[in-house]
């Protein structure tokens, strides 16, 4: 048997070189993946306190008519440095602003208007969007409820009158029929991120300003 | 008899402010209309651009979304830049005005403005009028099919008849030359405005027949313009469910969290290892 001088440390095998190096890359790697996402988090934070205050300073500098005219010059329906309008949940205590679109370069801070949807203020079913995690607090909202949106031409308010999850594929929820009312989508279940497999929708009707009367053949 | 007087005297009304709009530029640039205008998907890039569809050439016909104006050439470095909505589907009302921008000595073609998909509703019939020396004029179709908006960004297919319809100058009489080989242009079951008031919808089980006093509804109604769906007469759509051409799709809106989730896994991973290694040693 060779003995061993006492304090010397036997030079590591080969595969345990390759195993250290293997779990040390594991490390970095995992680092970085952690942190570039909590990055993405923090950009798309930053990024969306940013675009609040600066809609807020649109609203201060040129605030809108406490009650929003019935016909909107279409010049005031377009995103203005990259905010379409702001949505409001009074009882959540949740204010964000709404960017024009619903990809993930949007999505990742915060709302996203759908863009082949109408405006508030337009007839039809605005469709907004936003990322689970954004809006983890949404499953309490329910029928009755308060959602505000703010334009640069004045604050539609909408009150939930239901909920529901669907499948991704369902096109039944952002169907423009006749009436003024708001659509808001995001994933399901809403902790499960991208692993999410459904969708949660909460459907609201407008009810300031009041709509215009239908006539009767009309829902 | 009177509706047509109402409408003959609105399109000499937008003649009118298409020819004041074009005026209003002859001054800057001098007596020069020189250079190239046309419309295809918004690329977001200034100069240079390669635009989504066959490059200098006019895209007739475009998905739903934003739309790139570009250009090639100009005489003037700006200039204002004015959509209308235009029959068959508009009523040749002005919906929407911005400033072109381009700049002399850029790599071209330059994208010089973008219009907000919010601008053109649910699609339809629009003139663009760039204002320039007196102005360069483009006719163009937005067909909001179920699937445009996802398919914005790629080649639109450019029918013969459509090609005809791309020239600088357009006819002014309103005359619009219809889609030839479009499929399934709109949700038919969403509610529409059409001239024809029919609008079917050819599904696996039903066949649905929209009633002919359809109103005005959704972002098509600009300003009072109805700015709807083209009029394409029956408009069939061969749709395997109702459901499926009735609205938008849904956003993928699940939060990004893969990375963070493999992370913590290669960190697990990782910890493991070392750990093992140290005790072992």
């Amino acid at each position: 048997m060779k003995a061993v001088a006492p304090g010397h440390r036997p030079s590591p095998r080969p595969a345990d070189r390759f195993l250290r190096i293997v779990g040390l890359v594991a490390l970095l790697v995992g680092f970085g993946l952690i942190g570039s996402t909590l990055l993405g988090f923090y950009q798309g934070y930053s990024e969306q306190s940013t675009l609040v205050q600066t809609f807020k300073q649109q609203i201060a500098d040129s605030p809108p008519p406490a009650v929003p005219q019935a016909t909107v010059k279409p010049n005031l329906m377009v995103p203005v440095n990259g905010v379409d309008f702001a949505i409001r949940v009074p009882r959540l205590g949740y204010y964000a602003a709404v960017k024009e679109g619903t990809d993930l370069n949007v999505l990742y801070s915060g709302p996203g208007h759908y863009a082949a949807t109408p405006w508030p203020g337009q007839p039809g079913n605005v469709g907004v969007a936003a990322h689970n995690v954004y809006w983890i607090h949404f499953v309490d909202l329910k029928a009755g409820d308060e959602v505000d949106l703010e334009t640069r031409y004045g604050t539609f308010k909408y009150r939930v009158t239901g909920t529901r999850i669907v499948n991704p594929d369902d096109r039944t929820v952002l169907v423009q029929e006749p009436g003024r009312r708001m659509t808001l989508t995001t994933c399901w279940p809403l902790w499960a991120g991208s692993f999410a497999t459904q969708r949660y929708v909460i459907f609201t009707e407008q009810i300031f300003p009041e709509p215009p009367q239908q006539s009767p053949t009309n829902t | 008899m009177k509706l047509f007087r109402l409408g003959t005297a609105a399109g000499a009304a937008a003649t009118a402010a298409l020819l004041a709009s074009g005026s209003v530029l002859a001054a800057q640039g001098g007596d020069n209309n020189k250079g190239d205008v046309w419309v295809d998907t918004a690329s977001g890039a200034r100069t240079g651009v390669t635009a989504a569809g066959p490059g200098h050439e006019m895209d007739p016909h475009l998905p739903c979304g934003s739309v790139g104006v570009f250009a090639a050439k100009m005489a003037d470095s700006s200039g204002r830049l004015s959509i209308f909505s235009w029959p068959p589907t508009g009523s040749q009302q002005d919906i929407y005005d911005t400033t072109w921008t381009y700049t002399a000595g850029a790599a071209d073609p330059q994208e010089i403005a973008i219009i907000p998909a919010s601008v053109f509703g649910t699609g339809g019939h629009f003139k663009l009028a760039a204002a320039q020396d007196p102005a360069k004029y483009k006719v163009f179709w937005i067909d909001c099919t179920p699937n445009s908006t996802a398919a914005a960004g790629q080649t639109t297919t450019t029918t013969p008849e459509a090609k005809e319809n791309s020239g600088d100058t357009e006819d002014s009489t309103g005359t619009a030359t219809a889609p030839g080989t479009t499929t399934a242009p709109v949700a038919a079951t969403a509610p529409v405005s059409t001239p024809s008031g029919s609008v079917e919808s050819a599904t696996a089980s039903t066949s649905t027949t929209a009633p002919s006093s359809t109103t005005a509804t959704g972002p098509g109604a600009i300003n009072g313009a109805t700015v709807g769906t083209p009029p394409f007469g029956s408009v069939e759509a061969a749709v395997a469910t109702t459901a499926a051409a009735a609205g938008v799709a849904l956003a993928v809106t699940g939060a990004p969290i893969l990375g963070l989730v493999l992370g913590i896994l290669l960190l697990a991973i990782g910890g493991v290892i070392l750990y093992r290694r140290r005790t072992a040693v």
